[in-house]
């Protein structure tokens, strides 16, 4: 710590010690909540310190551990973490750093907690679930895949398979009739909206089935937005990886009327199932 | 995102951008607590639930159509029904300053409710 303090004569040095004694005492007691930021498939001695891992509010990174799981944690100065993309950015840059080294199961950001004893009560109440989960995850990697499409542009081939012969009792009906009419149109609208997502989940099935296969699991959703045709998170074997990005670039050459955005590798954020207790 | 972290990407990634900020802002940041836009929230999101269930109606009217179940008198009252309820939202619809976009509910990862 550089201080530049006056000269102020006998006992300066005395001086000096209690100020800084003070300023120190004031740094621990700001310093009083620890921030979790993943769970370990290692045995670590929680006296150990990884001054190379820095965590939030400047202070480094260390373990407690139970068993043979730990917590990497950190000080922080408040109990709720201030929500930036900033910070967000810090925390996803030390649970990758940590991932590096160690098969891990990312915590939730903003995972804070009281002290230590605190924190090794859950690694007891949820030793299981962290294990099987730490399992489930070990040599793993996971992919984000986004599908975009333009409407008008890719071409859909949709066939309009409404045929009235079909509903010989809505055919009997008065041809005059704004009822028979009202509905011979919603029938017409109902089809063809059938057949537009039939279409939708036929390209997806293309996209998603070769993918499936490579991957040790995966997440789908359909059209978030009517943009968003597929957002997907796969779980993959790390020597799966480089079959699984072959064959994605693969599909992208063929369906050359959509857009892809693939990244990764990143720690399973989407594959960890526990509640804590 | 750093760009180390992006594998594969089309040209135009701003337009994935832009629709990924549309799933972002989903849900608004705070809640708005004029009264005269709270009427209006609340007249939406009523009216949104109405449409939700009057959609639903009309697929299973269409299924139940589809399977022959029905009497000839039993779609024409279907028909009167379906098409009066839809004039009534439109009807609504007008009173409140809505469009048929407005009626939707965005729910963030999962897409849009309709």
């Amino acid at each position: 710590m550089a201080l530049s303090i006056p000269k102020l004569g006998l006992g300066n040095e005395f001086v000096y010690f209690i100020f800084c004694a003070f300023v120190v005492r004031k740094d621990f007691q700001m310093k009083k909540y620890k921030c979790i930021y993943a769970i370990l498939d290692s045995d670590v001695n929680s006296s150990d310190r990884k001054p190379d891992i820095m965590g939030l509010d400047s202070s480094s990174v260390y373990f407690v551990g139970y068993r043979n799981i730990s917590a990497a944690i950190s000080d922080v100065i408040q109990d709720k973490i201030k929500v930036s993309s900033d910070i967000a950015f810090s925390y996803e840059k030390i649970i990758e750093n940590l991932w590096v080294k160690y098969n891990l199961l990312p915590m939730r950001f903003g995972s804070v907690m009281k002290n230590d004893t605190n924190i090794i009560e859950i690694l007891k109440r949820n030793y299981s679930d962290f294990v099987d989960n730490l399992k489930k995850v070990e040599n793993k990697s996971e992919f984000g895949l986004k599908i975009l499409w333009d409407m008008n542009k890719t071409d859909f081939n949709t066939e309009n398979t409404f045929n009235l012969d079909n509903y010989k009792k809505l055919k009997k009906l008065n041809k005059n009739s704004i009822y028979r009419n009202y509905l011979i149109d919603k029938l017409k609208q109902h089809k063809s909206e059938d057949s537009f997502m039939k279409k939708i989940d036929d390209i997806i099935e293309e996209i998603h089935s070769p993918l499936k296969k490579l991957s040790y699991l995966s997440k789908v959703t359909k059209m978030v937005t009517p943009k968003i045709i597929l957002n997907a998170t796969y779980l993959v074997k790390n020597d799966m990886k480089d079959e699984f990005i072959h064959t994605i670039k693969q599909i992208k050459r063929e369906k050359k009327d959509l857009k892809f955005l693939l990244t990764g590798p990143w720690p399973p954020y989407n594959f960890v199932k526990i509640s804590i207790k | 995102m750093n760009d180390d972290k992006i594998i594969l990407k089309s040209e135009s990634i701003d337009e994935i951008a832009e629709a990924l900020e549309k799933v972002e802002n989903a849900l608004p940041n705070r809640i708005n607590a004029d009264p005269e836009k709270v009427e209006h929230g609340l007249a939406k999101l009523v009216l949104t639930l109405i449409e939700l269930i009057r959609k639903l109606m009309e697929k299973q009217a269409m299924r139940r159509i589809e399977s022959d179940s029905l009497t000839e008198e039993e779609i024409e009252r279907l028909g009167e029904t379906l098409m009066k309820l839809e004039n009534k939202m439109t009807e609504l619809k007008e009173i409140f300053g809505l469009e048929d976009e407005d009626l939707n509910l965005n729910l963030g990862p999962l897409g849009d409710l309709m």
